[in-house]
């Protein structure tokens, strides 16, 4: 059936409602741009006999024209959605993302995941005067300067304001400062854990 | 201190901090993005930096670096949180606004600062690119070009919104809900909170008669 | 605009301003906006999910990004009737990329039921025949809709006289869900077919709503941590999504009562990929 593939497209996509990536399915495009082109020149054949006195063949061409435009909707909302999930993943992931996400994006994605990363940097470091403002941080109201955190995971060295540096190793607990855990709390490296 | 305007408004820090506040509220809970408020911006950016230094000058192990500390963090917090917001709706409606921009009047003031619309242009360059190359130049002759503008959806401006009235207001027009209805007028007693749609203020908030909550 | 006094002292007119709020996580001002600016902030939380796709569009209209209204276009086969009007006689020839065939035979596999079978196929020397009923999707009927009335539609049964009187009469009752599931999407979606019906079929999709309304916000606001499935899987998309802002925004409302909205979470996106990768394992 014409459009099936271009929906089940979208439907793989609906799957993943969390904002999860799937691998990017060149294949299922490349069958909708093909079918895509069948329609095209059969419609061009029947449009010219059309023209010629075939007025019986307006609807058929009108419903190839219709299978046309929705398999390019179908496509065209499957890459922009994936672009609004590649836009989370910057965001929550910071600018490296794991081996597991990227070997889901096509190369003209991480093409576009560059450009939006750098766009992204130009504006935060046009903030202020100075080294700019990240905008990632500060996800949330801050109530203290210090939290208390346990490390879910060996994550190794890490340097704190002072230029100190502690060791993260697996259940161990540590009172930082906040700002500096944030995106760890995040990628749960470490637990923030309430008083 | 860079300043823009033309009739620098004398603003002490308590006061420069209260209209940060009250441009992220609105900006919250407004559907569409609002005139971008950039003097704020960077008074406050400046104003950071300014207590960042003075917390650096210190004495160590004083009681009060922690508080200030403490302001600083929830200062940024407002900073960032409304910043962000900005941002998302930039992305989020981008055809829109930069359409806004194009068809805007010499001297009316921009929705957006120099920075913001750099981005916006920026991110619809790169998004219209990545659709061209990887699809649509694959398409037919006649189906190569989306209309952005039509794709991505608008701003609901008919969506409902809390405000708070700053300066009180006579005869705001508001609109039918439904057929049986007629459109009637409403004033806005100074102080008193209402439910409503965003529409029919929208000038208010930016003219800064009402605050949205 | 100007800010005075900042150089001299370190900055001692602003902190006399806040005051660290007792439970409360987010900026609290000892007058005025203190309410509104936790709404912000959980507004923040709200936001805070990164990814959010573009909503599906209301009432007769779409968005033309939107995932939801897509896959509500697709409308169901079984659903979905189209008459062939009188234009449509002779209009066909076969669909069929690549093998294209003389004569006047109407068999797309293009207009085939959600199977994938051809079940609205139409034989080879009636195709033709005005009043042929097909089963189309509802993007295609959208688009071959027009003045030439090559096609008049029959509304699906659930949105017919016959069911309209159930729904009128106690809507709570209806699984919406198996009837649907895009029953308020795919329904506002038919009044583009200027069908005779068209102001009873908005009425009672108006009233469905108003009826269901009321119970689908009471439960989302008063059921905390319990197990919702068995009325979840009786809503509609449009309900389902309804649902779950109200259950979020009880569950940001509890976080905050129990002093929990200042702490840092892990991003559930990124959860969400951890646990995936444990469940890749164990396959």
């Amino acid at each position: 059936m014409f459009c099936e593939k271009a929906t089940e497209l979208v439907r793989e996509l609906c799957r993943a409602s969390d904002g999860q990536l799937p691998a990017f399915n060149e294949d299922g495009i490349r069958q909708v741009l093909e079918e895509m082109k069948a329609l095209y020149e059969q419609n061009q054949i029947d449009v010219n006999e059309a023209k010629s006195g075939h007025s019986e063949l307006i609807t058929t061409i009108k419903f190839r024209h219709c299978s046309l435009l929705r398999n390019r909707r179908c496509i065209v909302a499957y890459l922009y959605d994936r672009l609004l999930r590649l836009r989370a993943l910057r965001w929550e992931y910071g600018s490296v993302l794991p081996n597991a996400v990227r070997f889901h994006m096509s190369a003209d994605e991480v093409l576009w995941f560059n450009q939006y990363k750098k766009s992204l940097a130009t504006y935060m470091r046009s903030l202020g005067g100075g080294d700019g403002l990240d905008l990632t941080q500060d996800i949330k109201p801050p109530k203290n300067l210090y939290i208390e955190v346990r490390c879910l995971k060996d994550y190794g060295e890490f340097e704190i304001d002072d230029g100190t540096t502690i060791l993260l190793k697996k259940n161990s607990q540590h009172f930082l400062p906040r700002w500096k855990c944030e995106q760890l709390i995040r990628q749960g490296v470490l637990e923030h854990i309430l008083s | 201190m860079a300043t823009q305007c033309e009739n620098p408004v004398v603003l002490t820090p308590a006061q420069l901090i209260c209209s940060l506040e009250q441009a992220w509220m609105n900006e919250k809970f407004a559907p569409e993005l609002l005139e971008s408020k950039s003097e704020i911006v960077e008074c406050v950016m400046e104003q950071l930096e300014h207590m960042e230094e003075n917390l650096k000058r210190a004495k160590q192990g004083d009681l009060k670096i922690s508080i200030h500390r403490m302001e600083v963090e929830r200062i940024r917090y407002v900073l960032s949180s409304y910043l962000r917001c900005r941002l998302r709706k930039i992305e989020k409606y981008f055809p829109h606004i930069l359409e806004k921009e194009k068809i805007r009047a010499e001297g009316e003031p921009s929705i957006l600062s120099p920075e913001e619309f750099a981005f916006a242009k920026e991110y619809m360059a790169n998004t219209e690119n990545h659709l061209k190359n990887v699809a649509l130049k694959h398409m037919p002759p006649n189906l190569q070009k989306v209309d952005f503008l039509k794709a991505v959806p608008k701003p609901n401006l008919d969506s409902f919104v809390f405000l708070r009235v700053k300066e009180k207001q006579e005869n705001i027009m508001v609109m039918p809900e439904h057929d049986e209805q007629r459109e009637y007028v409403i004033d806005l007693d100074e102080n008193s909170q209402h439910l409503i749609r965003y529409k029919t203020i929208a000038p208010l908030v930016a003219s800064g008669a009402v605050q949205l909550i | 605009m100007r800010a005075a006094g900042l150089a001299e002292e370190p900055a001692p007119a602003l902190p006399g301003q806040w005051k660290a709020g007792r439970r409360l996580g987010t900026l609290r001002r000892r007058r005025g906006c203190s309410k509104a600016s936790w709404r912000a902030g959980v507004l923040e939380v709200v936001m805070a999910q990164a990814y959010a796709p573009v909503e599906a569009a209301l009432g007769p209209v779409e968005h033309f990004l939107s995932l939801a209204d897509i896959l509500t276009l697709n409308g169901r086969g079984r659903n979905w009737l189209l008459r062939a009007g009188p234009n449509w006689r002779g209009a066909a020839s076969c669909v069929v990329p690549g093998q294209r065939q003389a004569g006047p035979r109407l068999c797309p596999e293009g207009l085939s039921g959600p199977t994938g079978n051809c079940t609205a196929c139409i034989e080879a020397e009636s195709p033709t025949d005005t009043g042929s009923e097909l089963e189309i999707p509802l993007w295609l009927a959208k688009g071959l809709y027009d003045k030439r009335r090559v096609l008049s539609v029959e509304l699906p049964k659930i949105y017919k006289e016959s069911w309209r009187t159930v729904f009128n009469a106690d809507a709570n009752v209806v699984d919406l869900h198996k009837l649907g599931p895009y029953y308020y999407g795919f329904g506002s979606q038919l009044l583009n077919f200027d069908s005779p019906e068209n102001m009873e079929l908005a009425q009672s999709i108006l009233q469905t709503f108003i009826g269901r309304f009321r119970h689908i916000m009471d439960s989302s606001q008063n059921t905390f941590n319990e197990d919702t499935s068995a009325l979840v899987t009786r809503l509609d998309e449009l309900e389902r999504a309804l649902f779950q802002t109200g259950q979020k925004g009880l569950h940001d409302f509890q976080c905050w009562e129990m002093g929990q909205a200042a702490q840092i979470t892990v991003s559930s996106l990124i959860q969400n990929y951890k646990k995936r990768k444990f469940t890749d394992m164990d396959s």
